[in-house]
């Protein structure tokens, strides 16, 4: 056995010294913490925000859980703190086209202050006016109005009974109308008697009821125009009326606003439209009359103030109280939430809307500052994302409800005219995403040109130890956590190792260290201590793993059930210890595997079973085919390769994908060539490239334990390891309990650069060089296998002369 | 005070004056009596050959055929019967409808003869020749002897009573109804005393009925014009007021223009 390969306890202990840390709790650490490791993302994040240019929005990328958001919040509100306030927005009635609300700007703060002034004007309209028209006054003179109506009317029907009576005729009401007939003794002349009259004197009569008749038909024909000239009177009063009450009260807002000239136009179409619409400002009555909810559009309970709504203001951006510009971050970016909506009432079982149902969205509330969205929400949520680059290209927010867009909603609805848009888009999401818009949407690449990408470790170095320490302190004052003492700040940081899966790096991964803190808080609050320790931390590790550990306890189960053959000691030719990574939940689960190879004399095919049942992925693939290379490439190159082999993962029922068990895989293919036994003590895991080196793979920490879980399970025998690559050494950051049996001598680790180390430690015999003379020594694994392969090769050159002379 | 039958004379129906009758017959346990008339001279003229309506909105001119009127009519009975069938039972009172046909004053007043009071309204829709209302009220009471009550639509009858008084025969049974009533109300008794009254006013019979209220209030003085009873009605609020006809000092027409000026209820007696 190779001792040199050995790596030694001291080698694999990734300990922090807590002694080593300068301060006693993390109680001590109230400097706020500097942001590790981002220094390319936060210039990033300056250079984007300060480029006024269009199209610099930001692309923050980055997995989940790193901190991206609060930290691009954070340097957004800092950098937004400095800034101007933007202007108030609000809607108002047009009154030239009430389908096409007006936009108006405002001075910070201001558009809420109009707003009031024009609730007060409203108020002050609703009683003052109705008190004009109950005041006696306006009931005198209306009824004047309408008394000289009805006179005109009764003088012309009085004075047509006057000339009908001089003529012996009278003027009588019928149920729907009026006629005439002729009177004897102040009653109608009844039929008999006027048969009895002369012919003469029955035209006479006939005569006079029509010349009446006509003269009657021209008054009733001008009773309309009369009515009409009473009402025109009545307008005119009305208007007149509210003129002066109008008047008094806008000349107050005219004043006020004087600057404003936009505000002054406003409000002097209130003014006409007041006058114009005089008679709203009376309850008709036949409304009081109507039930709740049967009152046509436009009129509610109260028919004035339903009028009156629309000389109020509609703020939708409302700056009163900010410092600097807005920061939003949009949690629910859906079409309505993003660009605001116009909503609907139910009225008569008709939709209705005014301007003032006009709802702002997220863009109207950043504007002018900064907007911060999760990029797959975005996408997630129909129309958002073309709406977002409409917008941006555009550089206005126009309202348009998505139910009317799309036709679902067939009801009279608003066109609010469009608010001149200016803010900086920022985007979160992974990385995978980005590369995904940048391939898929030329738009992307025009509308989101600054990319900020943050590192989701950083170097595990001396200087960063109380920075990070701070950090820590940090999430645990924000957490309301118990303070760390060092102890369990050096666990952490230890953790943090873990995390990254490299003893040279500490994660940046806030949300899982933050996880951490939690749950060591709680089993220190449940060990009534005062401050969080080593022990509470390493007891939050141990049951987070053990809660999310039933898969790798029971693949362990069946391993030493020997339902999963896996042999831990013992001696098996073309056999070997492999080992496998599994991912599931976000948990990485390593166990072992064997892996057995079968040669014999062939036509020269390495065939990987996996590959054949389709059960093999591409890069597993490509490992086996690396090894056929590696062979053709180091054995009897002068000769054809004749053997057939075959390599298999055993009891494997899933996919297999990924080169880390290439290794493994050549040193069974060899064993089987040499007819070397493999010590079953020992697994294996690396890719071999086609020159024999051993290569780097992921996950070595959970391989390495899962085998020594196997071990330890049955017994430590003092000669059981794990053969990892040397390009590995700097990733083991391993659980203490297997450095411990490490110290104590009772498993082992060795790190291989080359297949030969790892075959004479799997094998215990030289792998071998060649010599001078070209050949390996006889007894070496290499040797051996090219004498097979030499075997090989004259058995089929044999067949193929034999072949050829028959 | 006892009134057994109210009568309700009507052409067209009257929500206002039938909902003020029905209570007014609620208030005192009396039958509702709506007399629905039929103006004879409407359907003289129909059965005339050059007969023709002009309609009342239109000036359009059409033929006016008997058979039509007489439908007309019907339409117009049988609305005010239901009408009032549902407003007798919802104020649980006895009612019956009749229909008359006739010349309006001389129908109605022979019908009023056995009715304790006749219910007027003054805008009530009127089919036939134009009569005035005022003038009709009148001559219904000189004819019948009934009293007539002479109102607007939607005016209650309200305390303070006032009563004429100008010291006539007649005028001690009026006075002596209206303390009644101002008694059973209860209410203040108003009494507007004409010149010619002020001095039978104080003796002890009348003073004896006037103290049949719980309050009263003489006014003296009061010119015999209708301008200036009017004017001490508005001043005092009052909810009614009451006069007789039968041997009235007041003319005719002063009593017409009460009738026609009056922001209150007229009730009007023999």
């Amino acid at each position: 056995m190779r001792s040199d390969l050995r790596l030694d306890a001291k080698t694999l202990d990734r300990r922090i010294d807590p002694r080593s840390l300068p301060f006693e709790t993390t109680a001590e650490l109230v400097e706020a913490p500097a942001v590790l490791g981002q220094a390319r993302a936060m210039e990033a994040v300056r250079f984007g925000v300060s480029m006024e240019q269009p199209g610099y929005n930001l692309f923050v990328m980055g997995p989940s859980g790193i901190g991206k958001r609060s930290l691009v919040l954070r340097l957004l509100e800092e950098r937004a703190a400095g800034l101007a306030v933007p202007r108030d927005w609000a809607y108002l009635f047009a009154f030239e086209n009430e389908r096409r609300p007006k936009a108006l700007s405002f001075p910070p703060g201001k558009a809420r202050e109009f707003a009031e002034d024009m609730d007060r004007f409203v108020e002050d309209l609703r009683v003052g006016v109705p008190a004009v028209f109950d005041s006696d006054e306006y009931r005198a003179r209306a009824q004047d109005i309408e008394q000289s109506f009805h006179e005109r009317r009764e003088q012309a029907f009085a004075e047509l009974r006057g000339r009908a009576q001089e003529d012996g005729i009278a003027l009588l009401q019928t149920p729907s109308g009026f006629a005439f007939a002729p009177l004897k003794n102040g009653e109608v002349l009844d039929p008999e008697s006027f048969a009895k009259l002369p012919d003469e004197e029955k035209e006479k009569i006939q005569s006079k009821v029509t010349s009446l008749q006509e003269e009657l038909t021209k008054v009733i024909r001008e009773i309309p125009k009369w009515r009409r000239e009473a009402q025109a009177k009545l307008r005119e009063l009305n208007r007149s009326l509210v003129r002066s009450t109008v008047s008094n009260l806008l000349e107050e807002l005219k004043a006020k606003y004087a600057q404003m000239p936009a505000i002054c136009s406003h409000l002097e179409s209130v003014e006409k439209d007041a006058l114009k619409n005089a008679e709203s400002f009376r309850l008709p009555k036949e409304a009081e009359a109507l039930p709740p909810g049967m009152l046509p559009p436009g009129m509610g309970p109260d028919a004035v103030d339903a009028f009156l709504r629309r000389y109020r203001v509609n703020v939708v951006v409302d700056q009163r109280g900010a410092n600097g510009c807005p920061v939003v971050l949009e949690e629910n970016p859906t079409f309505s939430n993003l660009f605001g909506t116009v909503e609907h009432i139910a009225q008569m079982g008709a939709l209705v809307t005014d301007f003032s149902l006009i709802r702002p969205g997220s863009l109207h509330k950043a504007n002018g500052g900064y907007l911060a969205i999760d990029a797959l929400r975005l996408l997630s949520h129909p129309f958002s994302w073309e709406g977002i680059k409409r917008a941006l290209r555009g550089r206005q927010i126009r309202i348009e409800p998505l139910a009317e867009a799309l036709g679902i909603l067939s009801t009279v609805s608003l066109e609010p005219e469009p608010i001149p848009l200016d803010l900086k888009v920022i985007l979160l999401g992974e990385r995978t995403l980005y590369y995904l818009l940048h391939e898929l949407d030329p738009e992307f690449s025009e509308l989101f040109k600054v990319v900020v990408d943050f590192e989701e470790e950083v170097d595990r170095s001396e200087s960063i130890v109380v920075p990070y320490a701070q950090f820590l302190a940090e999430e645990a004052r924000k957490g309301k956590l118990l303070p760390l003492d060092r102890g369990a700040v050096a666990r952490v940081l230890e953790e943090g190792s873990r995390i990254a899966a490299d003893a040279k790096k500490l994660s940046l991964r806030g949300r899982t260290m933050s996880d951490l803190l939690q749950e060591a808080d709680f089993w220190a609050r449940d060990a009534s201590a005062k401050t969080i320790s080593e022990a509470h931390v390493e007891k939050a590790v141990a049951a987070a793993e053990a809660r999310s550990g039933r898969i790798r306890e029971r693949l362990r189960e069946e391993v030493l059930r020997g339902t999963l053959l896996v042999d831990s000691d013992g001696e098996s030719v073309g056999q070997v210890n492999g080992l496998a990574v599994l991912e599931a939940g976000g948990v990485r689960i390593g166990h072992p595997n064997r892996i057995t190879a079968r040669v014999r004399f062939g036509s020269g095919k390495v065939v990987d079973i996996e590959r054949e049942a389709k059960l093999g992925g591409p890069i597993h693939s490509k490992g086996v085919l690396i090894l056929s290379g590696f062979l053709a490439g180091r054995y009897v190159p002068q000769e054809p390769l004749s053997l057939a082999a075959t390599l298999v993962f055993e009891q494997s029922y899933g996919m297999v994908e990924g080169d880390s068990a290439s290794c493994a895989e050549l040193c069974a293919f060899l064993s089987a060539l040499a007819e070397a036994p493999i010590r079953q003590s020992l697994a294996i895991t690396g890719s071999i490239n086609q020159k024999g080196e051993v290569q780097a793979i992921g996950g070595v920490n959970e391989k390495v334990e899962a085998f020594f879980e196997v071990c330890r399970a049955r017994t430590l025998s003092g000669s059981q390891g794990v053969i990892v690559p040397a390009a590995n050494v700097d990733h083991l950051v391993l659980r203490r309990e297997l450095l411990e049996k490490v110290e104590q001598g009772l498993f082992h680790l060795y790190a291989v650069r080359t297949v030969d180390e790892a075959l004479e430690l799997l094998t215990g015999l030289p792998a071998g060089e060649r010599g001078p003379d070209g050949r390996y020594p006889e007894e070496s694994i290499n040797g051996r296998v090219e004498r097979k392969l030499l075997e090989f090769a004259r058995r089929a050159r044999t067949l193929s002369a034999g072949e050829a002379r028959t | 005070m006892r009134i057994e039958r109210i009568v309700l004379f009507g052409q067209g129906f009257s929500e206002g004056g039938a909902e003020a009758a029905a209570e007014l017959a609620a208030r005192f346990e009396a039958k509702l009596a709506y007399l629905f008339l039929e103006d004879i001279n409407l359907l003289r003229l129909a059965e005339l050959p050059f007969a023709s309506e002009i309609g009342i909105d239109t000036a359009c001119w059409r033929n006016f055929e008997l058979s039509d009127l007489e439908r007309s009519l019907r339409t117009l009975a049988s609305h005010a019967e239901e009408s009032l069938s549902s407003l007798a039972q919802r104020l649980h009172i006895p009612w019956s409808f009749q229909v008359l046909r006739g010349i309006p004053s001389q129908a109605l007043s022979e019908a009023a003869c056995s009715t304790d009071l006749v219910l007027l309204l003054r805008s009530q829709p009127r089919v036939g020749i134009p009569t005035r209302a005022e003038t009709l009220a009148r001559e219904i009471v000189s004819r019948s002897g009934a009293a007539v009550l002479y109102l607007s639509d939607g005016t209650p009858v309200q305390t303070p009573f006032g009563v004429v008084f100008s010291g006539t025969p007649s005028d001690l049974p009026t006075l002596r109804l209206v303390a009644t009533l101002a008694r059973d109300f209860p209410g203040k008794l108003v009494v507007l005393s004409l010149d010619s009254g002020e001095a039978v006013f104080h003796e002890p019979e009348i003073q004896e009925v006037v103290r049949e209220a719980p309050s009263a209030i003489l006014l003296t003085g009061i010119s015999p014009k209708a301008r200036r009873i009017l004017a001490a009605a508005a001043h005092e609020g009052l909810g009614l007021l009451a006069f007789s006809v039968g041997d009235s000092s007041l003319p005719p027409q002063e009593i017409e223009s009460i009738c026609a000026g009056a922001l209150c209820p007229i009730l009007l007696l023999p």
